[in-house]
């Protein structure tokens, strides 16, 4: 039995101990925002935050979660308000696909919360790691300017 | 339990083995290492000790005011992408050794790093990359035993941030007069291009670098693969040089 923080609740699931929290998430628990691309820690599709860090849960191993605290894009919103950064994006109608957004959202929450006006080049930095197929990186890159200015 | 079960091994950041998913020729138990705190030291003194499982990201945070290991700074901070650095440890990316395009290795290289493991022995990296010294022993710090004059980490990326590098090349300055030099990424294992530091000193040009290391091509050995062919690999090489040794040069400024 594995135990951790899952959006601010406590969560335990039976599970083999090297399964991916990306498929632990999606299969077990009923979190699907959390997509599978790549599966090789390429795309970002997958980014959750590990204590607030911003990991690809394709790759960590269930185990490593235990007594940890996992935040998924479920888990942004509070009594149906989006948080912030996810309203920008929406205000700037920059959601295409929204294949790598749960992971681009994911990322730039890390961002803010560790540096809550960001630079361009910050922003980039970021964002390395999550593939847009779509290429919509300069509508998510102007919006999260416009709140980090607001 | 590492030592007493057969078909084991040990698991650090998993970002190199979560990606054996499926391989029937992965260990059948893991002995996660997450849990112990002494593997996440580091201890900057005159001589570098980085524990096993410091991720790339607490490394290069670790370091940033550390202007004499910018090579290895740059190494940790920028490969991969922030959620892999995240993850990924120095100690499994040197166990890694399959993994031929790590920014780690070579910049590890090029500062002369050993590698101390739970048995108590310090193997030099190198030696342990060739094969000779592989004693199956848990790697528990990486130890860099004298801090440089000056170093530099230059990688080759083909598209986009967040790639594999196609070649990487670390330099270091010692402060003995003479320059180490590392090649990742280029051939299936990490190397010291011992040929070309035997052509360098410290103040050497870029410009002469680079022309040393295009006459000094075919002692290198470049592997293929589906992100570029071998020759490729090599022909960039002589610009790496280049611009890691007038990297170094600017180092010295800043």
């Amino acid at each position: 039995m594995i135990e951790f923080r899952l959006n601010d609740r406590s969560t335990r699931v039976d599970v083999a101990p090297m399964a991916s929290l990306a498929s632990v998430l999606r299969e077990q628990l009923a979190l699907p925002g959390t997509k599978v691309a790549c599966g090789e820690g390429f795309c970002g599709s997958c980014t959750v935050l590990v204590d607030e860090q911003p990991v690809a849960a394709c790759l960590l191993p269930v185990v490593h979660a235990a007594g940890r605290s996992v935040r998924t894009v479920e888990g942004l919103a509070s009594f149906g308000r989006l948080s912030p950064i996810q309203q920008v994006l929406e205000d700037a109608d920059a959601v295409q696909c929204g294949m790598c957004f749960p992971g681009i959202v994911m990322s730039l929450t890390a961002l803010l919360e560790r540096t809550p006006r960001p630079t361009k080049p910050q922003i980039h930095e970021a964002l390395v790691g999550n593939i847009c197929r779509c290429t919509g990186y300069e509508r998510v890159v102007t919006a999260v300017l416009q709140l980090a200015g607001a | 339990m590492l030592a007493t079960a057969e078909g084991s091994a040990a698991l650090a950041g998993g970002t190199w083995i979560m990606r054996r998913n499926g391989d029937e020729r992965a260990p059948s138990l893991y002995v996660s290492l997450q849990q112990i705190p002494a593997l996440r030291e580091i201890d900057l003194g005159s001589s570098a000790r980085i524990g096993a499982c410091v991720t790339h990201s607490s490394l290069a945070s670790a370091l940033a005011g550390v202007t004499e290991l910018a090579g290895l700074r740059d190494a940790a901070g920028r490969s991969a992408n922030p959620a892999v650095r995240n993850m990924a440890t120095i100690g499994g990316g040197v166990a890694a050794t399959t993994f031929p395009a790590s920014d780690l290795v070579p910049a590890l290289l090029a500062l002369d790093a050993r590698l101390e493991t739970a048995e108590g022995e310090t193997v030099p990296l190198e030696a342990f990359l060739a094969g000779r010294a592989r004693s199956g022993g848990l790697i528990t710090a990486v130890v860099v035993p004298a801090r440089p004059a000056r170093s530099a980490h230059v990688r080759l990326l083909l598209r986009a941030a967040g790639d594999y590098p196609v070649a990487i090349v670390s330099v270091v300055d010692a402060g003995d007069g003479r320059l180490r030099v590392a090649v990742g990424s280029v051939a299936s294992v990490a190397f010291r291009w011992a040929a070309l530091e035997a052509r360098l000193d410290a103040g050497e040009s870029p410009e002469t670098a680079a022309a040393a290391a295009r006459e000094l091509l075919p002692t290198v050995a470049p592997r293929d693969d589906v992100d570029a062919p071998g020759w490729y690999r090599a022909e960039v090489l002589p610009a790496l040089v280049e611009r890691a040794v007038a990297r170094l040069h600017a180092e010295q400024h800043t």
